[in-house]
Formats: structure tokens, C-alpha cells, sequence
């Protein structure tokens, strides 16, 4: 479904990609993990369009969105919702606003917008919050109110940049928790961007970790944690002391 | 919808390299801020969904800055009439004051100071504002909802600007011209009705035209530095700090310039 080939990508010398290929299939989850500085969130970036690489495709569908030219580029995010880090909610709106704002952009008939939002917001647990400005809800309720956002337009992909961090383990488990719950009702398709290694076990179908620019591991989780590589061993073990992650000896 | 990515280069060699890279930057620089303006006013067409944004933008444009340009305006216009008044007296021309008053403010001092109390109040503001939503994502949210953030965050305040600067310049005016007749009265004994006749005796329809033709070039330039300084913002609050005393100190350079060159090219 979403495809990156030979992906390439440097801010003056320093490579952050290097040639990154992986393909997402239809409705599953996919977790890129890594530690900070090592091109996730770039990667995500050159998915939505927000960066260009120095070269590779990136395809949607079988069509290549780098080739596209802007306006095209721009319709085709239709296809995409984004989970930011901070949750990127417009501050001089209310959450109820600031969800149905892509609805009302696509000139959908304010009625209906304001149903479809209630639904989102529902889905989130956060429809008593509707009126609430940014600013008046904490972190985790912002980053709720940034998914429903995400998943209002109905959206083929949802992303997902560091969707727990900043917030506290309860809340990051509630988070995840929601992702999950999200994938099964709406069957979409997620790409999770993260350095959680909690969160990418509870809800990755396939993990994968970019270090120095090149994908080093990608598999289940299972194939993830059995992977021979030091720096994906060492990446577990800074997380998890001597353990089981789902039922899986490290 | 473009991106403004950052480019990076090697280290210049040598002082022409510099140099050479200092004129691309901004050549690339006012290239993409006269792009931002020309798409910004293409999406005028947007506005009448835009309007309670354009509304609130108007607002902030004229309300919050009614009080400091009505202060400024009404000391400018006391100051030139003293100190017109002071040499005026000595050859007896005293009764002159209106006439050198209203053509200063009309032609120069009203557009000029009311644009840039507007880039010091409004032009820091946007950029701040648009500066804050580059780095904390919202721009980015924007370009991800296949919403353009010139269409949705430039254009209602280049259009508020755009009507607002000229009417915040003729307010700035006659206030300006009633400080003067004040201390025409006060301290020259110039009476309000000579003070009035000899303004407007000297004053042409044609100044009046010409300096809201600068208000329009200023409100044009003040919000399209805001806006590229704002929509290039990088290094976090840094980065907002910097954007914001950018904004402010080129408005105020294009300012001057641009009333100069006008002034040139119709006196």
C-alpha cells in the first residue's frame, strides 16, 4: 500500500537516510523505532510531503507522491491523517473546532461536519471536552483530541509521530490502548513513529529500527527481539530489564 | 503549498564565496516573500469564508492599535506645530503653521508613522504568532489537511492590513492635524479657522491619494515580512525571538525606503 524505495536524504553531510527501503501493507501497523536523531521523524516527514528526499519514490497506491507536483501532492493527503507530537491544535479554536477544521477546509456541509466530529471525538473519549480551547486541556487530552482530528476525514493512513511522549506511563498505555482500538474499528492502515519500545510491542504488527540511516532489523515483534544485531539488543535492554515483552524471553 | 526547507551548503572557501551566498540568500529570500504576497492576495477570492477570521484580524489591526497611533499621532502633530510655529513667528507667518502641519502629515509623517507603529504592533505579532505555529507543528498540521497556511493564515491578515493601515492613517491624520491646531491656538495664537483655511488652501487631492498609496505599499510590505519571517522559522523559541526582531527591523527599512522612492517619484 505505502511504499519507500531507496530513500535518500541528508541535511549537509550528514546522510540521515541512506538508501531506506520498506513497504507497508493495507491495514497493518508499523512501528518505526530508533533513538533520537536517527530519521524517523524524517522518514514520516517524506511521507506526508513535508520534506523532500534527495532521491527515491515513495508510493501510495502504486502512484509515486515525489513526482507529483505540489497541488497534486497536496490533494493526495487526503489519503493520510497526522498525529503530531505536540498534537498541533490550532490554539484560538476549540478542540470541536479544531476537528472539524479539515472537514469544513474539504467543504463538507456544516451539519454533517459537526455529526462526524462528535463521532471522532467519541471515539476518543473527549466529546465532554468539545468546547475546551488547547490551552484549557492537558497533554494527553491534546494528543487525543490531534487523533480525532487525524481519523475525521476517514482517512486510508494514519501517522503517528512519537504518540507518547511527554506523557506519563499510564496515559501512554491509554494512548496506545486507543491506537489499537482505532486500527481494529477503522481497519486502517497506522505508522507509528517512536522510540517507546513499550509502545511498539503493545501495537506494531511490524517493527522496524533506522540506525545511521539504514533500516538495521524489520519484522514482527517476535523477529524484532530475536534480531542478531547488538544495536537492536542493546536498544531493548536500555528499555526493558531481563524480562518478558508479549511472552518473548529477552 | 510550498515548503520552505532549509538549504544546506559546505562552508564558503573564501570571502567572495561569502558574499556570493549572502546575495543568493537574499535574492531566494525576497523571491519567496513576493511569492507568499501574490499568492496571498490570489486567495482573496477565499475570503468571504475566511471573514470571521478576517474580522478578528481587523480587529486586532485597528482596536488594539487606535490607542498608540491616536497618542503618537496627536504628539507628532503638536511637535510640528511648535516647532513650525517657533520659526514661522519669527518672519510673522505664524498663520502658515496649518498649511506646513497638514502637508507634513498628509504627504509623509501619517503613512510613515502609522506603518510602522503597525510593523512594531502588528508586523512583530503575525510573525511571532505564525513564527510559534511553524515550530510547534501547526503549519505543518495545516499543509497535512491539504490547507494552504498562505490561504488560511496570511491572506486574511494581508487583506485586515491592507484596509486597515489606510484608515489607521487617515484617523492618524486628523488627529494629528487637531494637535496641531491646538498648539496653534494654545501657543502661537493661531486661530482654528485660519489654521484650517491655510491647510487646506495648499492641500490637493493628490496628497491625500498618494500617501494612502504608501499606507497600501506598507501594509503590503508589513505583512509579507511577518508572514516569511514567521513561515520560516526554525530553532525553536530562539528562532520565534529572532523572526519576531526581523520582522520588525526589515518592515521598518522597506519602510523608509519605500516612502522615499514614492515621495521621488510623484514630488
Amino acid at each position: 500500500m505505502l511504499e519507500f524505495r531507496n530513500i535518500t536524504r541528508s541535511f549537509g553531510d550528514r546522510v540521515v537516510l541512506d538508501k531506506v527501503s520498506f513497504n507497508i501493507n493495507k491495514g497493518e501497523t508499523f512501528v518505526i523505532v530508533g533513538p533520537s536523531g536517527t530519521g524517523k521523524s524524517v522518514s514520516l516527514r517524506i511521507m506526508i510531503g513535508l520534506l523532500t528526499p534527495d532521491s527515491g519514490e515513495v508510493l501510495l497506491n502504486g502512484q509515486d507522491l515525489i513526482a507529483m507536483d505540489p497541488e497534486q501532492r497536496s490533494a493526495m493527503n487526503s489519503h493520510f491523517g497526522v498525529l503530531f507530537q505536540s498534537g498541533a491544535l490550532l490554539a484560538w479554536l476549540t478542540v470541536a473546532q479544531n476537528v472539524a477544521l479539515p472537514l469544513l477546509e474539504r467543504g463538507v456541509d456544516e451539519d454533517e461536519a459537526e455529526a462526524r466530529t462528535m463521532e471522532a471525538l467519541r471515539m476518543v473519549k473527549l466529546e465532554h471536552a468539545c468546547d475546551r480551547k488547547p490551552s484549557e486541556i492537558s497533554g494527553g487530552m491534546q494528543k487525543r483530541a490531534g487523533l480525532a482530528r487525524a481519523i475525521v476525514t476517514r482517512p486510508d493512513v494514519i501517522l503517528y509521530d512519537e504518540p507518547t511522549s511527554g506523557l506519563d506511563p499510564v496515559m501512554s498505555r491509554h494512548i496506545d490502548a486507543l491506537i489499537k482500538e482505532l486500527q481494529q474499528r477503522l481497519g486502517v492502515t497506522s505508522v507509528v513513529v517512536t522510540h517507546d519500545l513499550h509502545s511498539a510491542f503493545s501495537i506494531g504488527d511490524r517493527i522496524a529500527m533506522l540506525s545511521d540511516g539504514h533500516i538495521i532489523a524489520m519484522g514482527t515483534p517476535e523477529e524484532f527481539c530475536a534480531s542478531d544485531s547488538d544495536i537492536v539488543q542493546g536498544f531493548i535492554k536500555a528499555q526493558f530489564s531481563a524480562g518478558y515483552i508479549r511472552g518473548i524471553k529477552i | 503549498m510550498r515548503n520552505f526547507e532549509p538549504v544546506f551548503l559546505p562552508e564558503p572557501r573564501n570571502l567572495f564565496e561569502k558574499a556570493g551566498r549572502m546575495v543568493r540568500g537574499y535574492t531566494m529570500a525576497a523571491g519567496d516573500a513576493i511569492l507568499i504576497t501574490i499568492e496571498a492576495f490570489s486567495f482573496g477570492r477565499r475570503l468571504p469564508r475566511r471573514r470571521a477570521e478576517l474580522m478578528r484580524q481587523m480587529y486586532a489591526c485597528s482596536i488594539k492599535s487606535f490607542f498608540i497611533a491616536a497618542v503618537v499621532a496627536l504628539c507628532m502633530g503638536m511637535i510640528l506645530s511648535r516647532q513650525a510655529g517657533v520659526t514661522l513667528s519669527r518672519f510673522n507667518q505664524q498663520e502658515q503653521v496649518g498649511t506646513l502641519v497638514i502637508i507634513s502629515l498628509v504627504r509623509e509623517l501619517g503613512p510613515v508613522m502609522t506603518a510602522l507603529i503597525l510593523a512594531a504592533s502588528i508586523g512583530s505579532a503575525y510573525a511571532a504568532e505564525i513564527g510559534t505555529m511553524t515550530i510547534s507543528e501547526e503549519v505543518s498540521a495545516l499543509k497535512v489537511m491539504s490547507i494552504n497556511p498562505v490561504d488560511y493564515l496570511v491572506s486574511p491578515r494581508l487583506y485586515a492590513v491592507l484596509i486597515m493601515c489606510p484608515a489607521l492613517t487617515m484617523f492618524s491624520e486628523l488627529i494629528g492635524a487637531f494637535g496641531g491646531m491646538l498648539v496653534a491656538k494654545t501657543q502661537l495664537g493661531v486661530s482654528p479657522q485660519s489654521f484650517y483655511k491655510n491647510a487646506i488652501l495648499e492641500l490637493e487631492l493628490r496628497d491625500v491619494y498618494i500617501g494612502l498609496l504608501k499606507s497600501i505599499l506598507f501594509a503590503i510590505v508589513i505583512v509579507t515580512v511577518a508572514a516569511y519571517q514567521g513561515l520560516t522559522t526554525t530553532d525553536g523559541a530562539v528562532g520565534v525571538g529572532r523572526s519576531t526582531r526581523r520582522a520588525v527591523v526589515i518592515s521598518f527599512l522597506y519602510i523608509m525606503v519605500i516612502g522615499f522612492f514614492v515621495t521621488s517619484l510623484f514630488y
